[in-house]
């Protein structure tokens, strides 16, 4: 008899559809939506069932007795089922065991599907999300028989194979349109780890057909550009979710899903996509002949070997997992029309735009100026193994601006590994160099707030390792970009983050006089005023963004003044003359940095 | 200029409607003579090596003919392509406006301006069925800023041609992308010209 009305369970639900259980619960809370009106008519009658099924179960001999209540009681053991099935679950008891005692345990709700928090709705875990699409999908996937498949016709006319793309459509659509649902990239980041999960553990049921919609939805056009959004991912939950894209990877011929599905058991629901496309290619190589009555034995041979592979799969049973009813509704009730699929995927991703707009990066660069920057990154090979902790945790600390901007570009990026940006030690060779990459044809340097380079980290015998930059200064003067002025100076600090230092000392740099940037080598040897007595690598850069430039007391010397940051050097050259001449390029560089939208030319990055 | 810094396996994409002839097409260029022989599951069964220009190159192809109506999957494999044909049917007016959906979907998922591709009318010794004239794939090609070849992989009529020329563009591509910076390390080491 149980089996029986488990049996009836869902054409019961799907009839008259009622919140069950946890109607209490609803009665309490807030209405959400115009139906909760309805709902709450409803569930007068809800309660007066649950106190019926309490009086049941104060008096388990009334069970037998046949008569309207019947109906109801028939619903209650449903809801049971569904709850204790979540009780169950995780010692994988067979669905029957729970039926042959329906009414022995207390009833366990099966939380509703919040409309408006969707696939995060309290109380509904991953496992029970991949469990419900796993069992739509098993229903459509053993219905579908060899014949429409060796047809290779199913393109268009093939009703199943349609139901099939469209619960695959069904799936990607919903799963896009619930992470932008999130408006803020938290909100954005925890869907998308909750899809992660959900992944997961189809990847455990071996549910492929679903578990590739999920995948290939976060690495739609849509989502996978939300930065800022996947920034706010786990590591861990990102990691596991480059581990499954990997498994459905087409490189040499989706090669790791064909071996994962060879090493599976049963219960198993491929993606049929590769089958398919297998079949094409036979349907190809070997033509079925009009004239012949027999089918070539080559494509006879291939297609079964393909077919057969299906149709063990179609044997999949999943009977250890229960249907819940509101699950499934809530699956069901997505609309989606295959039609429109084109207009909602548009829709989709201007609201992705809306959510997350382009990076003013992308929209002054020209695209392709960006993977010379990647490109640039790449080259750079700045050893970390030189470079000491404290400097890397600075760089890393003061370069989050840019860091966040060149994520951008990486999600963006095809070419660049996802895990490339990572790494700190990464980060840290990023904004270092952001400054010398943004190099326009003349020979402007962006204006690049790079701050690290304008605070006062002086770092003695500096580690910077620049000589792998292939702008690396020498090469300026090779082409068109000239170093202005260039000479042997003493700088001494002023004023450092608008304070007095206790104690200063005058430091001997190289210094050049870069387009708009100030160069520094520092120095070899105690003595000498020689460039031969400089480092060959340049130990910071200073962009004049913003400096004010002045005349010293002593003629020798000169002012820059940074005023953001409140920090002023004083320099000193060897001679009068020398400081007069650094003054007054000084000037003109900084000078022609006040405007700098006039000047730039169209195809440099700019940062601001 | 020093081709071989370069990378020189190519992962080329085809994309197009269902039954526009794309999975004839790769066939015919990847399997010319023993197509009796074909087995589309193993590794290696999409790949090629062909000399463009002189220079030899791997191309790996990936054709998802079968899965077109899979469009939501679409994206996911759009990401890794370096090439794509876009390939429609002369004879199927659809198919041919399908292209400027492809290529926005191409671009989108690039995220770029522009990107190697290449459209190609398949069945063209289909003269009597055309329903696209090369005018109007022409002019469409140019709004596309992509270029234009028709080909007929039943005649094996410019299958190779095309593929070869997607080569080059990607080539070209790739050359103004990525100066060839990997020969300026050693450079850098004797640099003392600035003295």
């Amino acid at each position: 008899m149980a089996k029986m009305r488990y049996a009836d369970m869902p054409r019961d639900v799907s009839i008259d559809n009622f919140p069950s259980l946890n109607v209490s619960e609803k009665v309490k809370s807030k209405a959400y939506d115009d139906d909760d009106k309805l709902e709450h008519l409803v569930s007068n009658t809800e309660y007066r069932k649950l106190t019926t099924y309490n009086s049941l179960k104060k008096h388990p001999s009334n069970l037998s007795t046949p008569s309207c209540e019947q109906r109801h009681r028939r619903r209650l053991s449903e809801t049971l089922t569904c709850g204790l099935a979540r009780q169950c679950k995780t010692h994988s008891l067979p669905c029957n065991m729970t039926l042959k005692h329906p009414y022995s345990v207390s009833p366990v709700d099966e939380k509703d599907v919040d409309k408006t928090k969707g696939v995060l709705s309290p109380g509904i875990l991953p496992e029970d999300w991949a469990a419900q699409l796993t069992l739509l999908d098993l229903n459509i996937f053993s219905q579908i028989s060899p014949e429409e498949l060796s047809s290779c016709s199913w393109n268009k006319y093939n009703v199943l194979d349609q139901i099939l793309n469209m619960i695959n459509f069904k799936v990607s659509f919903w799963v896009v349109q619930e992470i932008l649902k999130g408006t803020t990239p938290k909100l954005r980041a925890d869907l998308i780890t909750q899809f992660i999960k959900i992944s997961k553990k189809m990847y455990d049921l071996n549910n492929f057909h679903s578990l590739f919609a999920v995948i290939s939805s976060l690495q739609s056009a849509s989502v996978y550009r939300l930065s800022k959004s996947w920034n706010n991912v786990s590591k861990k939950d990102r990691q596991s979710f480059d581990k499954l894209a990997n498994v459905f990877s087409e490189c040499n011929n989706w090669r790791n899903l064909r071996d994962h599905l060879e090493t599976l058991r049963l219960p198993c629901i491929p993606y049929l996509g590769v089958f398919l496309t297998d079949l094409v290619y036979v349907d190809m190589a070997h033509p079925h002949k009009s004239s012949g009555l027999l089918e070539s034995e080559a494509r006879r041979l291939k297609m079964n070997n393909i077919l057969r592979v299906i149709s063990h799969m179609q044997q999949s049973r999943y009977d250890h997992l229960i249907r819940f009813s509101r699950i499934n509704d809530y699956l069901n009730s997505i609309r989606y029309i295959e039609e429109l699929h084109k207009f909602v995927q548009d829709d989709q991703y201007k609201l992705s735009l809306k959510l997350e707009p382009l990076s003013c990066q992308t929209e002054n660069s020209r695209g392709s100026k960006e993977s010379v920057n990647q490109v640039l990154l790449d080259s750079l090979s700045l050893s970390p193994a030189k470079s000491t902790d404290l400097m890397r945790i600075r760089k890393f600390s003061l370069c989050k601006q840019q860091q966040q901007k060149t994520n951008c570009s990486k999600y963006r990026s095809a070419s660049l590994p996802r895990s490339f940006l990572k790494k700190p030690v990464n980060q840290s060779a990023v904004c270092n160099n952001n400054s010398l990459i943004h190099k326009s044809d003349e020979g402007i340097l962006s204006t690049v707030n790079s701050r690290n380079l304008l605070d006062d980290s002086l770092i003695e015998e500096n580690t910077l390792d620049l000589s792998n930059l292939n702008l690396s200064p020498s090469q300026t003067l090779k082409g068109a970009h000239k170093i202005s002025l260039e000479s042997c100076l003493r700088r001494k600090v002023v004023l450092k983050n608008g304070r007095k230092p206790a104690v200063t000392t005058w430091q001997r740099y190289w210094i050049q006089l870069w387009a708009s940037v100030l160069i520094y080598y520092s120095p070899k040897s105690f003595k000498g005023c020689n460039r031969n007595d400089f480092k060959r690598e340049p130990c910071k850069l200073c962009p004049l963004k913003g400096c004010t430039i002045s005349l010293g007391d002593n003629p020798d010397t000169f002012l820059i003044k940074h005023p953001d940051q409140r920090n002023t050097y004083k320099f000193r050259a060897e001679s009068d003359n020398t400081a007069l001449q650094w003054y007054r390029r000084l000037y003109h560089a900084a000078q022609s940095v006040h405007q700098p939208d006039t000047k730039l030319p169209d195809n440099l990055i700019s940062f601001d | 200029m020093n081709r071989s810094n370069y990378n020189q396996n190519y992962k080329l994409v085809v994309v197009g409607g269902g039954g526009v002839g794309k999975s004839a097409i790769t066939i015919q260029f990847i399997q010319k003579y023993f197509v009796t022989d074909y087995d589309p599951t193993i590794e290696d069964s999409y790949t090629k090596q062909c000399v463009v220009d002189d220079v030899p190159a791997k191309l790996d192809i990936l054709d998802t003919a079968g899965q077109e109506e899979f469009s939501a999957m679409r994206e996911q494999y759009m990401r890794s392509g370096e090439g794509f044909l876009l390939v429609f049917s002369v004879a199927d007016k659809t198919s041919f406006n399908e292209m400027e959906k492809f290529h926005r979907q191409i671009l989108r998922v690039k995220d770029r301006d522009e990107f190697p591709m290449l459209m190609v009318g398949n069945k063209a010794d289909l003269s009597s069925q055309r329903m696209v004239s090369i005018q109007d794939a022409q002019s469409m090609a140019m709004q596309l800023k992509i270029p234009y070849i028709e080909c007929s992989a039943k005649a094996g009529m410019n299958i190779d041609q095309s593929f070869h020329e997607l080569v080059r563009i990607v080539r070209r591509f790739q050359l103004s992308e990525r100066p060839p910076i990997k020969s300026t390390p050693p450079k850098s080491s004797k640099r003392c010209s600035i003295l």
